[in-house]
């Protein structure tokens, strides 16, 4: 039994969680809109998680600066789009630009010089924050900088495959059915090419695959669309789940996660993986800056708070180990739902804010202490 | 083989449960309105009781209300107001945290054609916005500007008087209309030199207060002091609002050793009435939240039936986008002399909580 | 050289003196002024206090508390709800002490005993002692009149007892790191785990009592700044856990632990201080004053860690 547990911690939890609240709201948690808002307000902890957990492959590596360097980011956008009024493209590339340089900055401070993950990424929390806000009170008197361009708001919000939300939108359906059809032919191309066979396992897993998909996609196609936070979420997940089974570089990252020592022995550039991944996690953290820049249609100071609890607490309750080692992508994912499912669910019952600090809190601290648990074995 | 079944199991049990829960998705009984009410956070004094107050007076009526605290979080105030949606609120009042932030939140609201309520604060950079009900924010303002002129008689000012201001927080769009209006009442006798600021931070953003916080007014109030203010008066310290007047007053009572300045504020937050009966504060601008909460009773019933929407002013509040019809409430002074009898009269507080 | 030696041994010291001499040019001399100067020292009070702590903490390995500004509102909201409902002063002093060591305890119990990361510990203990806190307040700020409360943590009236429990904090902090033998072994935990384990150091218990220590200190400060401000309301002490941590890295306190001295993350701490202070008579916005301590704390533990590099100890 506990190897089970062990092995499907997240989902046990994902199943039972998801339960309580199904009881606990009436069912009112699974209407449409519901489900849409799962993914529409909480697309930003799926695509940190991902990043956060390609930065925690490697042991005790984390970035407490996404929530800040998102602030940093909308102001960016803000002054860009707004202020000195250049069009859509050259600001999105500008503002990558920008994500790469400070993953640059960071992984080269962490993983050449040494100095702790968490002191260089605190540094960012409080800079660039300071530095968001004052930027945003240069060039507004408002607290907040608007006019953001109109295509960049088609970019990065709103709906694709929209429809009348009176009425049913098949588009949004087919749309999430090819999205799983993709995902189990891809499923299938990997396990063929390992020369794994197609197990009865692997079946059922792709089943619930395709009908959760078709859930998802009834829901959108009934509240108007598919979200494209939702597109972008699923493409960062698709692409970096692949890299990392697929990629010479994800391999290696694999490895120098799995025991650092050997991943040196073996000839892997243990440095340059490391700068790799708070690469990814700024490119993560910039394209989440996007995607809330786009949901505020403002710049605002108040952007990106507590994204870091937030993105944490999804890579505790997945099981995304502290540790190192080999991540499953799956498992970021798993948590951030779940996250989006406790925020959710909270709100939708009517629990107050404060109780809802206190409750996250402690979800934290016992996954965090369940994952200890089952990987007993493994630290010192 | 117990893997297997497991999993086949709780695949069945997935399954039955997502069927439920789309057969039960059923529309809301249309006789039933719904009223969504968005607030920043309830750690705040007022609106952790107006919202409260605003409810039950629309439970009276007959109305389903349902609350939302965002904790001072943009991002959960949009998840909020699209969830008070997804629960098919009829009418949608909100009070932002910030003005211009709440897009795509906004956006749903035209797409689904719910009338918003801007509630004190006026949202902005949106064309969602349907009314605006506040107390005149200039106004506040302008009351404390001429409470200091009156009570000083700078008109017949045979003296100068030292002057210092605290403004608000610089993200809020109404405290520009407070300082401004204080400082265009008083505007003529800085110019003249009856009034004069010693520290020379005269402009809002010198004065401005991030989040409206006690413990930075204080800190810049002590800092004040203790540069300028060694071996002489400070007259008037001008505070825009009773959070930040509390930070000057518990600066003075550390260090000053001078005569006690005329201090003002706004809110009749408790804390502060108590420092007013205790002379440690001037004046407070009250502004009676029953008068705005009829007025926005009053603006959704008139909504939900139909009729024409009682606004009195449809000029001033232009907010990026539109000029949104308004409903003004006067705000009122009150000193030591008669806070007790307006702040119990009308139930604000009882006389209790004012010993 | 020898200049360059002095420099790089004191580079703390010399910044200090340096941007003191700026800003006190740039204020015509009122950086100096006696008020200011009693100002500093009472607007930092938290920091020396919840500084002395986190040191230890950090000494140990690299934890933090990222917590105690979260603690320091809960602490001082309970005291003064119970002052109102009519306790004596006394007895709530002794209550907020209490709570300060039992959540140090379960700190030190979850660091220490399960080795849970304390980043990750403290985070959601924040989020937690934030929400009950603003559920003990409801939204309300409250006063105080006890007497025997002002008297001891008030500023205007009597003997400056929030001066004597500054120094007895910081002096404890010196005893410990440099005196007691205990100190000893924190140095050697921090310094090099496996081998002080190894050599059966008992790592529980020293964690424990950093974690303790600070908790102590957590209720010191709240009293003290309640006691200074005469209220708690909402939203007190947000910035506090990283005006400590500030303090400890531009002090040059070792970020993984085992290097570092008090005299330091004092001097760090008054260095914010000042910039702070010189900034605020100057009339400069608060937002400028965040970027401007953000770009501090990387500068300085940058410049920190290049000057005090000792080879590699991690992989």
């Amino acid at each position: 039994m506990k190897k089970f547990l062990k092995l499907y911690s997240t989902e046990v939890v994902f199943a039972f969680v998801s339960l309580l609240f199904i009881i606990l709201t009436g069912t009112e948690i699974l209407r449409p809109m519901n489900i849409t808002a799962i993914f529409l307000q909480n697309s930003y902890i799926f695509i940190l998680a991902t990043g956060m957990a390609i930065c925690m492959t490697s042991k005790e590596n984390i970035d407490i600066s996404i929530g800040s360097f998102v602030c940093f980011i909308c102001a960016m956008g803000g002054v860009f789009m707004a202020v000195t009024k250049l069009s859509t493209p050259v600001s999105i590339i500008l503002l990558f630009i920008l994500g790469i340089l400070w993953g640059l900055l960071s992984g080269y401070l962490i993983a050449y010089l040494k100095i702790p993950a968490w002191v260089t990424t605190l540094s960012g929390y409080l800079a660039f924050r300071g530095l968001g806000v004052a930027l945003i009170n240069t060039f507004s008197s408002t607290g907040s900088i608007v006019g953001i361009n109109e295509s960049f708001l088609k970019l990065f919000s709103g709906k694709i495959f929209a429809s009348n939300i009176d009425s049913f939108g098949p588009g949004s359906l087919m749309f999430c059915l090819i999205l799983a059809i993709l995902g189990i032919l891809y499923k299938f191309y990997s396990l063929r090419k390992e020369g794994s066979r197609i197990n009865r396992s692997v079946m059922i897993g792709c089943i619930l695959a395709f009908i959760v998909m078709s859930l998802i996609g009834v829901s959108f196609g009934l509240t108007g669309g598919v979200p494209v936070s939702f597109v972008w979420m699923f493409i960062v997940v698709a692409i970096t789940a692949i890299w990392i089974e697929r990629s010479a570089e994800g391999r290696r990252l694999i490895m120098l996660g799995a025991n650092p020592e050997n991943a040196r022995i073996a000839g892997v550039n243990v440095r340059k993986a490391m700068l790799m991944t708070y690469v990814f996690m700024a490119v993560c953290a910039t394209l989440t800056g996007c995607i809330v820049l786009a949901r505020f249609h403002a710049s605002s100071s108040y952007a990106g708070v507590n994204f870091e609890m937030d993105t944490i607490a999804a890579c505790a309750v997945g099981g995304v180990s502290l540790y190192g080692g080999k991540q499953k992508i799956f498992k970021a994912i798993l948590g951030a739902a779940l996250i989006g499912i406790i925020n959710l669910g909270l709100s939708l019952i009517g629990v107050d804010m404060n109780w809802q600090w206190i409750i996250k809190g402690i979800i934290i601290v016992i996954s965090v202490s369940f994952d200890m648990y089952l990987k007993k074995d493994r630290y010192e | 083989m117990k893997n297997r079944t497991l999993k086949t199991s709780c695949l069945i049990v997935m399954i039955m449960i997502l069927l439920s829960g789309l057969s039960g998705c059923k529309r809301k009984d249309p006789n039933v309105k719904v009223i969504g009410i968005s607030a920043p956070s309830n750690d705040i004094q007022r609106w952790a009781v107006e919202t409260v107050q605003m409810k039950e007076r629309l439970q009276e009526k007959g109305y389903e209300v349902i609350v939302q605290y965002a904790s001072s979080d943009i991002s959960m105030q949009i998840s909020q107001i699209e969830n008070l949606i997804a629960k098919d609120a009829d009418v949608l009042i909100v009070i932002p945290v910030e003005a211009a932030s709440l897009g795509e939140a906004m956006d749903m609201a035209i797409e689904h054609k719910i009338p918003v309520i801007s509630y004190d604060m006026l949202i902005t950079n949106t064309d969602a916005v349907s009314y605006y009900t506040t107390f005149d924010n200039y106004k506040v303002g302008s009351i404390q500007g001429q409470y200091v002129k009156e009570r000083l008689d700078l008109d017949r000012a045979g003296r100068t008087y030292n002057i210092e201001f605290t403004a608000g927080d610089p993200g809020d769009n109404n405290a520009g209309f407070f300082y401004n209006g204080a400082v265009d009442v008083l505007k003529p006798y800085l110019d003249s030199g009856v009034l004069r600021i010693q520290s020379g931070q005269d402009s809002f953003g010198k004065c401005a207060t991030p989040s409206w916080n006690t413990e930075k007014a204080q800190q810049r109030a002590e800092n004040i002091l203790a540069s300028y203010y060694n071996d002489q008066d400070v007259d008037i310290w001008l505070a825009s609002n009773d959070t930040t007047a509390l930070g000057v007053s518990s600066a003075l009572a550390i260090s000053y050793k001078g005569k006690y300045p005329i201090i003002t504020g706004q809110d009749c937050t408790l804390i502060n009435v108590r420092n007013i009966l205790d002379g440690k504060q001037a004046m407070s601008v009250f502004k009676d939240p029953a008068m705005l909460i009829d007025a926005t009773v009053k603006m959704v019933d008139e909504i939900i039936s139909g009729q024409p929407v009682t606004v009195n002013d449809t000029k001033t509040y232009f907010n990026g986008i539109k000029i949104v019809p308004s409903y003004l409430c006067e705000p009122i002074y009150v000193d030591k002399d008669n806070c007790i009898e307006i702040l119990t009269s009308c139930g604000f507080y009882t006389i209790d909580q004012l010993k | 050289m020898k200049i360059r030696e002095f420099l790089r041994n004191n580079y703390l010291f010399v910044a200090f003196v340096l941007i003191t001499i700026l800003f006190g040019v740039l204020s015509e001399g009122k950086l100096f002024y006696a008020g200011n100067i009693l100002n500093l020292f009472q607007q930092n009070m938290y920091v020396f206090i919840l500084a002395s702590g986190m040191f230890i903490c950090i000494l140990t390995g690299g934890n933090t508390d990222l917590s105690c500004g979260s603690a320091v509102c809960l602490i001082g909201a309970i005291a003064f709800r119970m002052m109102e409902n009519g306790t004596d002063g006394a007895v709530a002093i002794l209550v907020m002490l209490m709570i300060g060591i039992i959540i140090g305890a379960i700190h030190g119990y979850l660091i220490g005993r399960f080795r849970l990361p304390s980043i990750i510990v403290t985070l959601a203990s924040m989020s937690i002692i934030r929400g009950i806190a603003n559920l003990i307040l409801g939204g309300y700020t409250l006063s105080v009149d006890d007497e025997i409360y002002l008297k001891l943590f008030g500023i205007s009236k009597g003997f400056p007892f929030y001066f004597v429990f500054v120094l007895l904090s910081v002096m404890a902090a010196v005893y410990i790191s440099e005196f007691a033998p205990l100190g000893k072994h924190i140095y050697a935990l921090g310094g090099n785990r496996h081998s002080a384990r190894t050599s059966g150091i008992n790592e529980i218990k020293i964690i424990m009592f950093a974690y303790i220590f600070m908790g102590i200190l957590t209720a010191i400060a709240a009293g003290v700044v309640t006691g200074r401000m005469g209220i708690v309301g909402p939203g007190l002490g947000e910035t506090y856990a990283m005006d400590a941590i500030a303090a400890c890295f531009i002090g040059g306190v070792s970020v993984s632990g085992g290097k570092g001295k008090i005299s330091g993350v004092i001097m760090g701490a008054l260095l914010m201080g000042v910039i702070n202070q010189g900034m605020s008579i100057q009339g400069l916005s608060v937002n400028y004053q965040n970027v401007i301590k953000g770009i501090i704390l990387v500068l300085a533990v940058l410049s920190g860690y290049l000057l005090n590099r000792e080879g590699d100890k991690r992989l």
